[in-house]
């Protein structure tokens, strides 16, 4: 499951195989909410925190989630962080983390997180889905769409560093497909 | 409890909570009886609960990466993902 949030609600696509006579086929259905009252989403992480539960409770009335893992990408990282671990400076952070936690400790669930460049959410088509609120495509805030990526500058002194003491770089730990530096890598 | 979490599914996040509504303490105040707060009772028993359900099956000493259980996914090969259960 891929989420987003904004100041009007959330989205996320689920995805999951089933099992058939024919084989195996993927699944797909975009989960669409709005946002519980009395929740504090003045700051964008505290937003797309409590999205990940928001989310995940209504996967969960979609498919059994029991046993299962839930693979969850979003490209808010302090979002991330705070879903792994919790947070004791953040309030809201923290209350989101525990009720995604708790629901997985019912649901016998396990999940795996990790952050992703916005671009990849615009790819995905879920950018635009809880801004609009009706489309599952191409996002209107393309232009204002960031994700943290070795640029090209830093690429190069790091080239330039591990080079000097006889080393080359072979795996890129801060990339995704699309913006991968080594033929192996991955995203914390 | 942190390292409770470490070993057992689920106790993360309670950890955490368990440090915030706890508070600082001096360490020289550890092994001294406190008193808790109904909240953190409350907590306690959940912790109580998530060990006794949890403690048995343990964590995967080596768990899969989330991006390469994505691609993994992906590809419809999900066998790396039902051995981590």
């Amino acid at each position: 499951m891929t989420w987003d949030a904004s100041l009007h609600g959330w989205a996320a696509p689920l995805r999951w195989w089933v099992e058939g006579p024919g084989g195996r086929s993927l699944r797909e259905r975009l989960l669409i909410g709005t946002r519980p009252g009395g929740e504090d989403v003045s700051e964008r992480p505290y937003r797309e925190c409590l999205a990940a539960p928001l989310a995940l409770e209504a996967a969960a009335q979609v498919l059994d989630l029991r046993g299962r893992i839930g693979l969850l990408h979003n490209d808010a990282e302090a979002a991330i962080a705070a879903l792994c671990k919790g947070s004791t400076q953040s309030g809201p952070m923290q209350r989101s983390a525990l009720r995604a936690s708790r629901l997985c400790a019912r649901l016998d669930m396990d999940l795996l997180l990790w952050h992703v460049p916005g671009m990849q959410l615009v790819e995905e088509g879920v950018d635009g889905a809880p801004r609009g609120g009706r489309h599952f495509g191409e996002d209107a805030n393309l232009g204002s769409v960031v994700g943290p990526a070795e640029s090209d500058g830093l690429w190069s002194r790091i080239g330039a560093a591990v080079a000097e003491v006889g080393l080359e770089v072979t795996v890129d730990a801060f990339a995704t497909e699309s913006n991968r530096r080594a033929r192996r890598y991955w995203s914390r | 409890m942190l390292h409770y979490s470490a070993s057992v599914r689920h106790m993360h996040i309670l950890a955490t909570e368990l440090g915030r509504l706890a508070g600082p303490a001096d360490e020289a105040t550890y092994d001294r009886p406190r008193s808790i707060s109904a909240e953190l009772r409350e907590l306690a028993e959940e912790m109580a609960w998530v060990v006794g359900r949890y403690s048995e099956a343990g964590v995967p000493l080596w768990p899969p990466v989330a991006s390469g259980a994505y691609a993994s996914f992906l590809q419809g090969e999900l066998g790396l993902l039902s051995s981590f259960l």
